[in-house]
């Protein structure tokens, strides 16, 4: 029995260590060297306005933010003549399209619309799929409601389209309310490392799970895969994920000035709801099989990976402090003992450097932070990855009941000052 | 916001396409820049002097692997520390224990670790023999690579081939370090871990965050190897400051911190699950006697405090004498590396302007004479970690001088191989300057440096204690209880002959062994050497002082002032049969926590 166990912690311990050096380098992989972080930047020279755009912003019980989010993205430094908005709401949303119209009286535009639909489902990815057939310019993009849009962003995709090539473009997302409440800033930095560091290496290994929104698409590309899948609850990752598949590489830019902004969930509720919804998307991605198809073997496993990691997160969170428990209750070889503590020091070492992000992203965004805000980042840590366990449990615990209606997240436009 | 015209490679091409680093950063870590050519012509032109190069190399390496290598096994003598070292790395490798004693934290045990790693690759004593051997052709490797490193860290820094060949050169022909890379010390172990430390992060162009978790790796094992290599920590995250580039400074600076911090904490982890990081009694339920991390620390910090660098009897000034003038025995000064190393030590800081990097080297240097001179207990080969970076800091200056004068000549069109010539002879005759003028503070003024060197290549010193064990092997009868100079432990053990073997100082010390001995009459033989004699006077070892003292000798063997002698341990009839066996006392637990320190 004590030999099975030794074995079993040396096994562990090596599995987690090996999963955690390997998510620290995703978490830094810009970093790495300057020849990387120079290229996931966006362009610094930018090319006259070319390609049209399409800007879809589907919303549901928006009222609050959606008239200025219309405003802010008809205002962005861009031909008025290239631009076209679709403001996509269910028919029975009055609120919102009451709001949404007065923009557009107020903006005076044809080009500037609102387009409902009436059908089920209700949900993002079916509102995405109305908007697509509505429009009309070449390029696709999403913005959420709450969104607050750079001015440059379409003339710096705009060059990238141009200059590179490409058929898909990722654009930085983030959070911005990081201290309204404990979680905030573990979820701020979670959009920081995620946008800034980790979608780069994915998208130099070709497999790439898109955000849901500032993503943007060739509007052919879109129509080959026939738009969004409508029972996905991460229609975004999945729709990447297909398009993965293709071998279509995707260019991923990421800078301070010029990432859209959002904000976190106003409770630990809604944040819980929210990142079901995902893991169960995950969840969902991974039983349909499509990343099977992705060309290499090296891709399948990193959206093995990348599609499991909230299970594997959850399970490694158990696992530590039994390993823990048992390294220091039970007599083991001095040399297991030790190896048992590695996956901790891991921990802690993640801990440090989400320390170390918060100071950086408070420095590329011009956020003021204090001494309290990097202690109680420690502090929850551990409390941070517990909500996340929790969520994964209850996305799979979803998933097995057959329940899969789309939990919306509210949104009180914290993050615009 | 958009000031600068870059056009960005197509993403499809992005893995296979290197892009020239922004210059800026080359110029801001002040690394030696190259022009960038074409690549073909790159290629080709590296092709040539690579080979060129590489002949330089291996000729250096030559040089220093017949003068470490000739004559290595028999010269200098095996100290009792290398027969400590090798036996505790044999311990690990054989029976995954520590020591073959109780550990008790003496030393951070990563350099025998990776000594029995060594003996483990070699197939233990099946090629070499002996374990010492094994262990001395150890200390060879490590010399040659880090030989390699020297030359690596100075060709980086000063893009020089003529400071590079200087430096490695210096290294690998001081007297004193040829004397003391041979023997089997911790001391080799951590300095080959800085080198590496130092080597990583000065060994490309541009700095990656790889290269730093490497660096900080190989700079906790360092410390882990011997703990005074703690005192270059504070240079190396400078190195990091100065070669990353601004997009991940703060990270690569916080990540070597953590990242070496973390792998030196293993040890006190490592003692915190033997329960052992307090001494006995700190914390309220520990009671039994037990060995200590945090004691033995605390105990060494104790240990011959003086004034240091302000008082000139300390410890530190007679081993700056030896280091400077030699002194009786074995006389192998080195004051070149010394007096003119830490001169160039401190004419490097003047360059902080143009050429950080070389100044950090220097700061680290100094750094190091800093703890030297703290005061506190002094050993002679205490400057083994500082002597690569004095020889550094000796080529880097000439390298300094060598690129000023070829660029002054430069300016007036002349030839790059005439220039070459100019610039070099200028600098061998301010080494030859340095050579003459530092060796005139010794009492010969270098006149019988020939003959040290003779002697390190000729002297059959050690040969006393291999004649003292085939001579053991052949008369001391199987079964024997025998105590003897650490040097014979491995020896006698692996003899497959049925012997109980114990280290000198252990019958007396370990309160386990002082059991298991009972008292001096159940010895039989006695291996001694002077070392032997010294410690058994000074730290009161009386079990073996009794059996001395009812022993008579057998056999002696002496070679070039180093010898060891056999002893029978006359038995008393009345104390046989009805020994009595003392329990291990107070007096004798202390004796363990505060044990003697031979020579440091």
């Amino acid at each position: 029995m004590s030999t099975f166990i030794i074995y079993a912690i040396v096994v562990i311990s090596v599995i987690l260590t090996l999963q955690a050096l390997f998510s620290i380098q995703l978490m830094l992989y810009t970093w790495e060297d300057t020849e990387r972080g120079v290229r996931s930047m966006p362009p610094k020279h930018l090319a006259p306005p070319r390609f049209s755009f399409t800007v879809l912003l589907p919303a549901r019980a928006e009222e609050k933010v959606i008239y200025d989010t219309i405003h802010k993205v008809w205002n962005a430094d861009y031909l008025h003549g290239l631009l076209e908005i679709l403001v996509i709401c269910h028919v029975s949303d009055e609120a919102t399209i009451r709001e949404a119209e007065r923009a557009i009286k107020d903006i005076g535009s044809r080009t500037v619309r609102v387009v409902t639909f009436s059908d089920p489902p209700i949900n993002k990815p079916h509102g995405l799929n109305v908007g697509l057939a509505n429009s009309h310019n070449e390029i696709v993009t999403i913005f959420d409601a709450e969104d607050d849009v750079s001015p440059d962003i379409f003339r710096v995709v705009n060059t990238i389209f141009i200059a590179e090539g490409v058929n898909i473009v990722q654009g930085g997302v983030q959070l911005m309310n990081f201290r309204d409440h404990w979680f905030s800033s573990h979820n701020c930095l979670e959009y920081f490392f995620w946008f800034k560091s980790r979608l780069h290496f994915q998208a130099a290994m070709r497999m790439i799970p898109l955000g849901g929104n500032t993503v943007f698409f060739k509007r052919n590309l879109l129509d080959m895969v026939g738009g969004w899948n409508q029972l996905c609850l991460t229609e975004d990752a999945e729709i990447g994920l297909r398009l993965s598949t293709l071998g279509e590489p995707i260019r991923v830019f990421y800078d301070a000035r010029i990432a859209t902004r959002e904000e976190t969930p106003d409770s630990i509720e809604q944040f819980i709801k929210q990142r079901t919804r995902w893991h169960q998307g995950f969840l969902q991605i991974l039983r349909s099989g499509v990343w099977r198809k992705l060309p290499g073997r090296k891709q399948r496993l990193l959206a093995f990976y990348a599609f499991a990691y909230p299970w594997f997160q959850g399970f490694s969170l158990l696992l530590i402090p039994i390993m823990l428990g048992i390294g220091i209750f039970m007599k083991l070889p001095v040399l297991v003992a030790l190896l048992s503590f590695i996956p901790l020091y891991t921990l802690v070492f993640q801990a440090l450097l989400s320390a170390y992000g918060i100071i950086a992203f408070a420095r590329d965004y011009h956020l003021k932070y204090s001494l309290w805000d990097i202690i109680k980042l420690l502090l929850t840590f551990i409390p941070y990855q517990f909500l996340q366990g929790v969520s994964a449990l209850r996305a799979t615990w979803r998933e097995i009941i057959g329940r899969s209606n789309w939990e919306k997240t509210a949104h009180v436009g914290a993050h615009r000052g | 916001m958009y000031s600068e015209t870059r056009r960005d490679l197509p993403t499809r091409q992005v893995t296979a396409v290197k892009t020239p680093l922004p210059s800026d950063n080359l110029a801001e870590s002040g690394v030696t820049t190259y022009e960038i050519e074409s690549i073909t012509e790159e290629r080709k032109r590296r092709f040539r002097w690579i080979n060129w190069e590489l002949a330089i190399i291996l000729l250096i390496l030559v040089i220093a692997g017949v003068l470490h290598g000739y004559n290595m096994f028999h010269y200098p003598y095996i100290e009792d520390d290398e027969g400590i070292y090798s036996s505790e790395a044999w311990s690990v490798m054989m029976h995954g224990q520590l020591s073959p004693y109780t550990y008790w934290y003496d030393h951070a045990p990563a350099g025998w670790i990776f000594m029995a790693l060594w003996m483990l690759i070699t197939g233990g004593t099946a090629i070499f023999g002996q374990v010492i051997i094994s262990a001395r052709v150890f200390m060879l490797v490590l010399q040659l690579a880090s030989v390699l490193m020297v030359y690596r860290i100075t060709r980086n820094l000063t893009g020089s081939i003529f400071a590079a060949v200087i430096g490695s050169l210096l290294f690998a022909i001081s007297p004193f370090g040829i004397y003391y890379h041979r023997r089997v010390l911790l001391d080799n172990i951590a300095t080959f871990w800085m080198l590496v430390s130092i080597t990583i992060l000065v060994g490309t162009r541009s700095l990656t965050l790889r290269r730093v978790w490497l660096s900080a790796i190989a700079c906790g094992l360092a410390v882990l190897s011997k703990e005074n290599a703690v005192f270059i920590i504070p240079a190396l995250p400078l190195l990091v400051l100065i070669r990353s580039h601004k997009l991940h400074r703060g990270l690569a600076i916080f990540g070597w911190t953590v990242v070496s911090v973390s792998v030196v904490s293993l040890y006190f982890l490592f003692a915190i699950l033997k329960s052992e990081l307090f001494p006995p009694g700190t914390l309220p339920w520990d009671t039994s006697s037990h060995v200590s991390l945090l004691g033995t620390l605390q105990f060494q910090a104790a240990r011959g405090k003086d004034g240091g660098l302000l008082d000139l009897n300390s410890a530190f000034w007679k081993s700056v004498n030896f280091w400077v003038r030699g002194d009786r025995f074995d006389n192998l000064p080195d004051p070149l590396l010394t007096v003119a190393g830490t001169a160039c030590a401190i004419i490097s800081l003047l360059f902080f302007r143009t050429n950080q990097i070389i100044s950090i080297i220097g700061l680290g240097t100094i750094l190091m004479w800093v703890f030297l001179a703290r005061g506190g207990i002094v050993g002679n080969f205490y400057l083994l970690p500082i002597l690569p970076l004095l020889a550094i800091c000796i080529a880097m200056v000439l390298g300094i001088i060598y690129n000023r004068i070829g660029g002054y000549f430069a300016k007036r069109n002349i030839s790059s191989s005439v220039r070459g010539v100019l610039a070099g002879s200028v600098c061998l005759i301010l080494l030859a300057g340095m050579v003459v003028g530092t060796y005139s503070l010794t009492p010969d003024h270098g006149t019988l440096l020939p003959q040290r060197y003779v002697r390190l290549l000729t002297s059959p010193q050690a040969d006393a204690q291999y004649e003292a064990l085939n001579w053991a092997f052949a008369h001391i009868p199987p079964g024997s209880v025998i105590v003897t100079d650490t040097y014979a432990y491995m020896d006698l053990i692996t003899a497959n002959r049925g012997y109980k073997v114990y280290w000198y100082n252990k019958p007396d010390l370990d309160p386990q062994i002082k059991a298991e001995v009972g008292n001096w009459n159940h010895i039989d033989y006695l291996i001694v050497t002077d070392q032997v004699l010294f410690d058994m006077q000074t730290a009161h070892l009386t079990m073996l002082a009794d059996a001395y003292t009812h022993s008579k000798q057998d056999a002696r063997f002496l070679t070039d002032g180093w010898q060891v002698s056999i002893r029978q341990v006359i038995h008393t009839t009345a104390a046989t049969g009805s020994a009595v066996t003392a329990p291990p006392n107070e007096a004798g637990l202390e004796a363990l926590r505060q044990p003697i320190w031979r020579k440091v």
